[in-house]
Parts: structure tokens; C-alpha cells; sequence
């Protein structure tokens, strides 16, 4: 029996199962126990903790309060709540690849500029006058 | 005071054949300076440039070819370049047409010349059709954009004086991986005067292309990305320019 099954059938619709209220609040509460544990060892970033600690949060309030979301679905229109919460995950995903795909872009910027750097600072243009000269060129411009 | 000439050569595993290269531009312009921007190489391509006579700048890791060519214009650019050719270290670019290419720059007409290996009087070997299919699609592209009429808008055979390396080398997001037909838009979009010259073109001798075979199913989606990126980016000063 899956934890889907586990709410279904025999109760009644909007019923989460003792069984999957525990692994819920389980899983949300390791994930923010990892979370803080991979902060504590600066392995993660505080931007990137804060977003995990807001998921397992997240999972924590549901499997403390099931009722909230189902009232939530209904209020929108969702007839079956768990549509509510598919919903939400891609939602969710989408503006998480968005996010990593803009941080990767920006990232991806800065290396080529630091590597361009390095690669210029290990083997530097032979004139540094002319490099003034340039620069002063530039600014003027 | 004498112009200052610089040719800029990205190459990547390319031992075998990058020393005749700087031995025959050497022997075309020997006043000018020949950089080589070594991408990662993991064979001898950097101490065979060294020794030939070329100044080598080494990339810490493979970088691709856009970020090797922006090094190699940032460095001509801070040595004090006047005038600038960039071209292959693969063989394919004959050093014989470095001249007719840097002629319009020399006497002030252009501020960027496109080798081109589809002009009437071109030397080229036979490309491929897919390839000459998507570089036609894209040069009738560009001069529909540009109004000007241009036939070989994937060419790395270029020529550019200063204020056109200016351009180039302080543009922020300078492509990665594709500096084809984009940085050409860029450049006529910024006010540039671009021309093309015939040139000769060999096949590729040399090792491995700094392009790839998987790389190159992404080539014309991301190249076409890039030209819309430019189009709006720099739209409004090609209007300020006409």
C-alpha cells in the first residue's frame, strides 16, 4: 500500500492518513535538519538553505494541518486537491530552474572573465605604456 | 609611428600543424605579433607556438573557442593593437590572404573585414552542403537585417582595427561559444563598417575542431538565440546610427 492509498478508499476525500502525516513530517523535518547541518559546514549556500528550509517547512505545516490545502483547493476551484499540490511542485520547479539557470548564467559570466583575467595576468601584453595609453584612450571616450 | 599588427590565433590541440601556420603569417607580415591563445591544449601546442616564435597565452582549462578569441583581442587590445587578424590555427585560413584582407582597414574604408570563401573570386575547398546550406540561410539573414550583402557570416578570417577591437573587447557578454554571425550583427548594429574580401581557405588540417560534432547540433538554435540577443539589445543604436 502506497502512501497515496493510504488516504483514499475507505476515508473520506481530503483525508490524510496518520501513516503519511508521519512520513511527511518526517521527510520536511530531515530536510531542514539537513539543511541547518549543511550550513553549519558552509557547504551549502544561505540563499540555497533558506529555499530548502522553506520546502521542509512547507511539508511540516501540511502534515500538521492537511485540512489547510484541501480547503485551499476548493476555495480555488480544484475539485480534487491533490492537483492542488501537483500544481504547486511544478510551479515550484519551474521558478527553481529558472532561478539556477539565471545564478549559472551570471556564474558562467564571472568565470569566463576571471579565467580571461588569470590567463592575461600569468602572460601579460608586453607593453604596459601601451596598456595605459589605451585605457586613458577608453576613458576619454 | 608604425602601425601596430597583431594576429590572433585560438588554437586548440593543434601541435601538428600550428607551427607552419606562424612560420608562413611570420614570413607574410614579419613586423607583426603573433599571439596564440592556447584553450586547454593537452599536447604540445603551446611550446610549439612558443617555439616557432609566437607569444602564447595559456587558457587554465578548455574554455571554447569564443572565450579563447576574446583573450586573444583583450590582449592585442592592452598591448596597443592598431589593427588586428584573427584567424584559425587549424590551417584552414592561408596566411597569403592576410594582405587583400587588411587593406580596407589600412586605408580607412572598413572598420571590420569578413574573409569570405564564397565570393566570386574565393579559394575554397568544397564545404560540406549542410554547412554551406546553413551558412548561406544565415548570411541571407544578415543581410536582410543589415541591408548589406554579405556572403560568409561564419568566418573566423577577419580583420579589425581599433576601434572595432574596442567594441569587441569590451562587450560584455562577448558569445562563448558561437562569435560567428552574432558578433558581426554587434558590430554592424554599433555603427561598424563591415566589408568582405575573396579569400583562399583549406580544408582543416589540423586536430581536433574546437567546435565538436555533439556541440554542433546546438550551433544554429543557439546562434539564432544570439542574433535576437543582439537584435534587441543594440537595435536602438542602429537606429541612432542611421
Amino acid at each position: 500500500m502506497t502512501i497515496f492509498q493510504l488516504g483514499s478508499g475507505t476515508t473520506a476525500i481530503g483525508h490524510v492518513a496518520p501513516e503519511a502525516r508521519v512520513l511527511i513530517f518526517v521527510c520536511g523535518l530531515g530536510l531542514c535538519l539537513w539543511s541547518l547541518l549543511k550550513l553549519r559546514r558552509r557547504s551549502l549556500l544561505v540563499a540555497t538553505c533558506s529555499l530548502f528550509l522553506a520546502v521542509g517547512s512547507a511539508f511540516i505545516f501540511f502534515a500538521a494541518f492537511p485540512e489547510f490545502v484541501d480547503r485551499l483547493a476548493y476555495f480555488s476551484g480544484i475539485t480534487y486537491p491533490p492537483v492542488l499540490y501537483l500544481i504547486g511542485c511544478v510551479v515550484i520547479l519551474v521558478l527553481m530552474i529558472i532561478h539556477l539557470a539565471f545564478r549559472l548564467s551570471l556564474i558562467d559570466e564571472r568565470c569566463r572573465r576571471i579565467t580571461i583575467e588569470l590567463a592575461l595576468l600569468r602572460h601579460p601584453p608586453p607593453d604596459a605604456a601601451a596598456l595605459a595609453q589605451s585605457e586613458a584612450r577608453a576613458d576619454r571616450a | 609611428m608604425p602601425e601596430s599588427v597583431y594576429v590572433v590565433m585560438p588554437a586548440f590541440n593543434e601541435d601538428r600543424v600550428i607551427a607552419s601556420i606562424i612560420h608562413r603569417v611570420r614570413e607574410t607580415l614579419p613586423d607583426a605579433h603573433v599571439v596564440v591563445i592556447n584553450d586547454g591544449s593537452g599536447d604540445q601546442t603551446a611550446s610549439v607556438a612558443t617555439a616557432a616564435g609566437a607569444r602564447v597565452v595559456n587558457l587554465p582549462f578548455n574554455c571554447g573557442y569564443g572565450v579563447a578569441l576574446q583573450t586573444g583581442l583583450t590582449y592585442a587590445f592592452r598591448a596597443g593593437a592598431d589593427i588586428v587578424i584573427t584567424m584559425d590555427s587549424d590551417g584552414q585560413h592561408d596566411p597569403g590572404s592576410i594582405e587583400p584582407l587588411m587593406k580596407p582597414v589600412r586605408k580607412g574604408e572598413s572598420d571590420l573585414v569578413l574573409g569570405s570563401r564564397y565570393l566570386p573570386q574565393s579559394v575554397s575547398y568544397r564545404v560540406p552542403a549542410l554547412r554551406r546550406i546553413v551558412s548561406r540561410c544565415l548570411s541571407l539573414l544578415l543581410t536582410l537585417i543589415t541591408g548589406q550583402r554579405l556572403t560568409d557570416t561564419t568566418t573566423g578570417f577577419q580583420c579589425m582595427n581599433r576601434k572595432t577591437l574596442e567594441r569587441f573587447v569590451t562587450l560584455k557578454d562577448f558569445p562563448e561559444k558561437t562569435p560567428d554571425a552574432d558578433l558581426i550583427l554587434y558590430a554592424v548594429m554599433t555603427g561598424a563598417r563591415v566589408c568582405e574580401v575573396p579569400v583562399t581557405m583549406h580544408e582543416d588540417r589540423g586536430g581536433e575542431s574546437m567546435h565538436g560534432a555533439f556541440k554542433s547540433m546546438f550551433y544554429i538554435p543557439k546562434l539564432f538565440t544570439a542574433i535576437v540577443s543582439v537584435l534587441l539589445q543594440y537595435s536602438h543604436q542602429k537606429r541612432g546610427n542611421v
